[in-house]
């Protein structure tokens, strides 16, 4: 008897999907109406199926597992017996609705697959099950938590999403060697992108400095702690940047703070290679102050061939004091053109009242040789210096050929020698 | 899942993830309901009928009266046995004396 139903039950499904392909090739008002038709035809159906029901042993739904989340809801209080097998029944239908609504989710996405989204979407159009959001949002938490790729072994990335994700075993160890530094807190903004301008194609892993840090290297040597830097190895793959500062801009650029970006490169004498320090400080974007200085990058598939003269400077500075000084990266007074693997515009400034300092990651140097492995290098890597400062805010400028770069003053120059004046140097 | 979607369609894994988490929730959801009214009423057995009166509440009115039957139905199954039995106990008694 029980088949006699199921068979039954089958023809009615095959009626319904007849009547929903009929359904689907008309407009989207008659639809919704025809959604409903279909949810009254969903449940007439449940009627018949439980007025057909012969053998109540048959479950689709573990009774013993509803009946522990019963006992362990109910507490002290008892229950009857037809409890368990009463909200086992009670749950088969309930998965069998959302189940429906899902579909029909999927059916207006004309999928035939129900999709995980397509169950959050039945959850919220429908009132009745807004006791589930909670779920829904601890579902998607879970499911999301790894919004970045693991970094490869090549590819030095720091994960820059919020502290509740989980940061690569690598980055880790980085973290671990950085007792002062902070995680990337997840308050920390990148405005859109500008449009570009010159767009240079310069692959710059971003390793975000905490504020404390970069406070330290500043306070080290200036009161007005003005650079920050970007770690810029040279020959850093595109795909590896593109990766990591991509997702980068894509989880943090949620709100329009801007962030100042300096570029600091310093490199080992008779070194090919460039590593520059980026330091994320936040501050409103001016361009009509006269000593900020908005830098853009943009994405590239490039790589940096930069070499570096350890007496060459990058300059910041609305006064162009490094002008004189500057190689085919310098920047501009008030703009930057160049390109990054990533969308982000920076702004600057010279003087530290006007920084807001936050809270990122920063490479120290002990961690140099670290990235050296890590890195893709068409040179041969070369061990840093330990220790830091604003002095250290150097570029070979002779040496740095950025290729994507144009001859235009860059901010990058800018930035780091900025700091350079400021310190005195 | 599988009988509420018609044959072409497909679920996936991470759907059947999210409605099994969501089944836990629905159950303690309506154990609870029906909890409360028992305790408020100072009674100590939560029974269908709580539960059919907290899916009610809750917003599940399409359940009332699909449960209602299923809960009838399933009572007179259960009961059905010993009221065969008592019969059949009347039976030999009678045919004893």
């Amino acid at each position: 008897m029980h088949k006699v139903s199921v068979i039954y039950l089958s023809r009615f499904e095959k009626e319904e999907m007849d009547h929903r392909i009929d359904i689907h090739s008309s407009s989207r008002m008659p639809m919704l109406v025809s959604q409903q038709e279909m949810i009254n035809n969903f449940w007439r159906k449940r009627q018949v199926e439980i007025k057909a029901i012969q053998d109540f042993g048959d479950r689709a739904i573990p009774m013993t597992r509803v009946r522990k989340i019963i006992s362990n809801k109910k507490g002290k209080m008892m229950m009857t017996f037809e409890t368990p097998s009463f909200l086992t029944k009670a749950c088969e239908i309930f998965v069998q609705e959302i189940a429906f609504r899902a579909w029909m989710c999927a059916k207006s996405h004309h999928r035939n697959i129900v999709l995980d989204s397509d169950i959050a979407e039945a959850i919220a159009s429908t009132k009745s099950y807004d006791f589930l959001d909670d779920v829904l949002n601890a579902h998607k938490e879970m499911h999301h938590s790894f919004p970045y790729p693991k970094p490869t072994k090549k590819c030095h990335q720091i994960n820059l999403s919020s502290s509740s994700h989980q940061v690569p075993t690598h980055q880790n160890q980085l973290l671990e060697l950085i007792p002062q530094f902070t995680r990337y807190p997840p308050s920390v903004h990148i405005p859109p992108p500008m449009p570009q301008k010159n767009v240079h194609c310069i692959p710059l892993p971003l390793a975000l400095i905490s504020h404390e840090v970069s406070s330290v290297i500043a306070n080290a040597s200036t009161p007005a702690p003005t650079v920050n830097g970007i770690i810029l190895p040279i020959g850093y793959k595109a795909k590896c940047i593109d990766r990591s500062f991509g997702n980068t801009t894509n989880n943090i650029v949620t709100s329009g703070v801007m962030n100042h970006l300096q570029v600091l490169t310093r490199a080992p004498p008779n070194i090919p290679s460039i590593y520059c320090y980026t330091n994320m400080v936040s501050s409103t974007s001016n361009t009509n102050q006269e000593n900020n200085i908005h830098v853009e990058v943009a994405t590239t598939k490039s790589t940096i061939h930069a070499s570096i003269d350890t007496n060459t400077t990058i300059g910041v500075d609305g006064d162009q004091h490094q002008h004189e000084e500057r190689t085919t990266t310098s920047l501009g007074m008030n703009s930057v053109h160049g390109s990054l693997d990533a969308q982000v515009s920076i702004v600057s400034s010279r003087t530290g009242s006007d920084i807001n300092w936050d809270e990122f990651e920063m490479l120290d140097d002990c961690l140099l040789p670290e990235i050296d492995k890590d890195i893709l290098m068409d040179e041969e890597p070369t061990p840093l210096p330990n220790s830091m400062s604003t002095d250290d805010l150097l570029l070979a400028s002779n040496m740095l050929d950025l290729e994507t770069l144009s001859h235009e003053p860059y901010l990058l120059d800018d930035i780091v020698s900025g700091a350079r004046t400021n310190n005195g140097c | 899942m599988r009988r509420a979607v018609p044959d072409n369609g497909k679920i996936a894994k991470d759907a059947k993830e999210s409605v099994q988490e969501c089944v836990s929730e629905f159950i303690s959801f309506v154990t609870s309901e029906a909890s409360d009214k028992c305790m408020k009423e100072k009674r100590k057995t939560i029974s269908g009928e709580d539960l059919i009166w907290s899916l009610g509440t809750l917003g599940f009115e399409e359940y009332v009266e699909a449960l209602k039957h299923y809960l009838k139905l399933y009572r007179e199954v259960s009961i059905k046995p010993p009221s065969v039995f008592s019969q059949s106990c009347l039976l030999l008694h009678s045919k004893v004396c």
